[in-house]
């Protein structure tokens, strides 16, 4: 469909992506696959992407606070991508956005690349895998990478203090690098960590995971996914938000002020 | 003796009663004065939830859209039923095959229903938008689901093909009205809709009282069209309270403020029927 369009090269820019999409729609392609129901996972996708590429991720990972410039101007770019998204972005879930990858309406979907082996099995080989463009301004590296992975580890408040201490000692054990490896390369559990991993590692678990693994560790950084780094009741509202933002009832600082409320 | 066996006849029905509906409310009730995330413990609040859930715009609009919904029941649905009534009652050729056909969607499942509605309405696929552009009214052509002033009213329209049950009841408390009473009207020259409007209409009261509640019942608990066809959005303009009860319970964690929301739906449905069950004895007494 790209080449279709005339794109020979998948642009690197966010800039040089919104042309791309502009040059899709006349083509009679739709951009990304987006939508704001269940929880907006392709939304916020692609919002945590651009905010990284305006503020970098180290300020992102950092940030106590979604309403900060690069955050805005990040909402203000989705809103461009959703003109060249399909109509039913408003109120579309997870399925439909993922159908209109899959019957072609769209060009694009930001998710995990394990995302390509529900398709159709004659599809596929037309499928790629690109990196997250970036600004091509330095503050954000190529190949930056935003995860739904993350593995907290919590316990209850002790009153004894042998028993704290003990619990403080399993922390550090279960988090030292050779247990996220058993973790991940033992019990299939997929954590956002960086590990240095063999090929004789890698051979060892299933396609995905290895693939992962990979996407992860040449990744320059990590960011989750900002939904997941909401409370429960702030999550609950974001698609609420998200739409009353596409349909103009309020701006992308009253977003991020909300959002900041909420959270 | 006789009032033992009056207990003992009534002790099945009491005991179902209290046990599915009596106990839950006060459980309903006592969790609703805490908060609680359904994992931690919980903590005490006093009535701070109702206070969050009666400043909560969500839930404002929530209650609203249930009172729309009622209100197409009320205004619309059941004078849909009865005219379908009166006009299968003239026993017209095929009555039996279009009472069949009217209650059909009433046996099918409300969530497949409600995703052919959601293809019915889709803007670029939709049946509605192709048959606009069918007839040269193309420019009339929307995404219904997702625009504001549309969603609502979209999401209401599906309710018309349960019309099936309401005429059923109504075509049964108009098989009961005697034959001499019509033979009667006939000799006195009343024809058509005369019979329809000064005989029929006013013996099927028993039947409106009774639609009126089933449909009040089906609005207050009606959950999977705006789930399934705009999950509440855009901008929450679909959301129902039962919708309400679900996210606040399921999206938010908020278990307490579900419940505060389960009790004013129940309360709501309670005035609803003494107001019906008021306004039918006033009739009475009449």
């Amino acid at each position: 469909m790209f080449a279709e369009a005339g794109i020979t090269e998948f642009p690197d820019t966010w800039d040089g992506l919104l042309e791309a999409c502009k040059t899709l729609q006349d083509a009679g392609y739709g951009g990304f696959s987006l939508f704001t129901g269940d929880d907006a996972w392709y939304s916020i996708n692609l919002i945590t992407a651009l905010w990284i590429a305006n503020d970098g991720a180290v300020t992102v990972n950092a940030s106590t606070s979604f309403n900060t410039p690069g955050m805005i101007d990040a909402l203000n770019t989705y809103k461009e991508f959703c003109k060249y998204s399909t109509s039913d972005v408003i109120g579309g879930n997870y399925s439909v956005a993922g159908a209109n990858f899959s019957s072609k309406k769209t060009t694009m979907a930001i998710d995990g690349s394990w995302f390509t082996s529900y398709q159709d099995e004659a599809v596929i080989p037309s499928i790629g895998v690109a990196p997250m463009p970036t600004n091509g301004d330095g503050v954000a590296q190529q190949g930056y990478l935003v995860t739904d992975a993350q593995t907290p580890w919590a316990a209850s408040a002790q009153t004894d203090p042998a028993k704290e201490a003990a619990i403080a000692e399993f922390m550090k054990f279960i988090t030292t690098e050779e247990s996220t490896k058993t973790l991940t390369m033992e019990g299939s559990v997929v954590l956002s960590a960086k590990l240095e991993l063999s090929d004789a590692d890698l051979a060892g678990v299933t396609e995905q995971m290895a693939s992962y693994l990979e996407t992860n560790g040449d990744a320059p950084s990590r960011t989750t996914n900002l939904q997941r780094n909401l409370s429960t009741q702030a999550g609950a509202e974001l698609p609420t938000l998200l739409e009353s933002f596409l349909l103009d009832q309020i701006t992308a600082e009253q977003f991020c002020e909300q959002l900041d409320e909420l959270n | 003796m006789k009032k033992r066996y009056l207990i003992l006849y009534l002790f099945p029905a009491i005991f179902f009663a209290v046990v599915f509906f009596i106990v839950p409310l006060f459980y309903i009730v006592y969790i609703s004065f805490f908060e609680w995330n359904g994992l931690n413990a919980m903590k005490m609040v006093g009535i701070q939830n109702y206070i969050s859930v009666l400043t909560d715009k969500n839930f404002i609009l929530a209650f609203k859209n249930t009172i729309v919904w009622i209100l197409a029941a009320v205004c619309i649905h059941i004078p849909l039923g009865l005219m379908l009534a009166l006009l299968l009652n003239r026993k017209i050729c095929g009555w039996k095959v279009f009472r069949v056909l009217y209650f059909l969607p009433n046996v099918i499942s409300i969530t497949a229903l409600a995703f052919l509605w959601y293809f019915i309405y889709h803007k670029d696929m939709g049946l509605l938008n192709w048959l606009l552009e069918g007839i040269g009214m193309g420019r009339f052509a929307k995404g219904w689901l997702t625009e504001l002033g549309t969603a609502l009213p979209a999401t209401i329209v599906p309710f018309a093909i349960y019309v099936g049950l309401t005429t059923v009841i109504f075509m049964t408390q108009l098989a009961t009205i005697s034959d001499d009473l019509k033979e009667a009207a006939l000799l006195d020259g009343a024809k058509g809709w005369q019979m329809d409007l000064h005989i029929y209409v006013p013996l099927v009261k028993p039947a409106i009282v009774t639609n009126v509640m089933l449909n009040v019942a089906f609005c207050l608990k009606n959950f999977e069209y705006p789930f399934v066809m705009t999950s509440g959005g855009p901008v929450n303009t679909t959301t129902t309270l039962a919708l309400y009860i679900y996210k606040k319970m399921m999206n938010a964690n908020q278990y307490g403020i579900s419940m505060v929301g389960s009790i004013f739906t129940v309360l709501l449905g309670l005035c609803l029927m003494v107001l019906v069950n008021g306004l039918q004895r006033g009739k009475k007494g009449d």
